[in-house]
């Protein structure tokens, strides 16, 4: 292949295709940043109890490590990744204007024994990706210097799934 | 001062304590971007945890939506809604 046909093929926006029947499938990408002060002073201040369970699910609050006596500062690096995180993810799933974002907990960040982050989408944000086509997420967190950074990405399908959620069982939406 | 004046007061006295907006809360208007003035995602969650304290509400999911807390004018609607829907004058 000519170098040009590579940069054109690199360039084209369509990276993967469907195995199905090979349409390609495009992927979008959220990134978002989270001072981690202001996270800290929500830890800190009178609602401390309010802003943990309206934003942050228990087994996100688990991994901070908050409930196990982890350091004040600690567990608001990793909160403000995760709050980074939900972010990231509204930006990839584009809601319209006038359309409500999703709960914050309906998206979760949890972390694998390995470490690695694990995304998960619940609710009205499971609903609106798989409304969009989106799937494949996956993410990448990392804090330093006192700032969170997360990177949210999945691919937009063509393919609507079927109430039966076979992935066999799949028809055409005319994106 | 009308009841529309006190709850924009109310509301601004919430913006100013959790906002975090580097300018004087009390020289915003009541239909200026609060986001273009400052307010950030994360400081609009604070901001509207505070309300939800202040007026003893909780915003349902249906008003989680940017155009929500964009202004005073915006947040006011939203309370007065739900103020209403409660009953409370």
């Amino acid at each position: 292949m000519l170098l040009d046909d590579r940069y054109a093929a690199l360039t084209s926006g369509s990276t993967h295709g469907c195995p199905e029947c090979g349409v390609s499938l495009r992927p979008r990408v959220g990134t978002d940043v989270q001072a981690v002060e202001p996270v800290l002073e929500s830890l800190r201040g009178p609602q401390q109890r309010a802003y943990l369970s309206r934003v942050f699910t228990d087994g996100e609050i688990a991994d901070s490590g908050l409930a196990d006596g982890a350091e004040l500062l600690v567990a608001a690096q990793s909160l403000a990744a995760r709050f980074a995180a939900k972010e990231a993810v509204v930006k990839v799933l584009r809601p319209a204007a006038d359309t409500p974002r999703p709960p914050w907990k309906d998206i979760e960040v949890r972390r694998e024994p390995s470490g690695e982050p694990r995304l998960q989408l619940h609710g009205a944000a499971a609903r609106h990706a798989a409304s969009a086509g989106l799937t494949s997420w996956t993410c990448s967190l990392s804090h330093d210097a006192g700032v969170a950074v997360a990177v949210v990405a999945a691919l937009e399908s063509p393919h609507v799934p079927t109430p039966s959620h076979d992935p066999r069982e799949v028809h055409h939406d005319n994106r | 001062m009308t009841t529309d004046d006190s709850l924009h007061e109310q509301i601004r006295g919430v913006l100013a304590q959790y906002g975090k907006l580097p300018g004087d809360v009390a020289s915003l208007g009541a239909d200026d971007d609060l986001f273009r003035a400052g307010l950030t995602s994360h400081s609009s969650v604070n901001v509207m945890l505070g309300l939800e304290d202040a007026f003893d509400v909780e915003f349902p999911d249906a008003m989680l939506q940017r155009s929500t807390f964009e202004s005073i004018a915006a947040m006011a609607a939203a309370l007065s809604s739900l103020l209403d829907h409660a009953g409370v004058s």
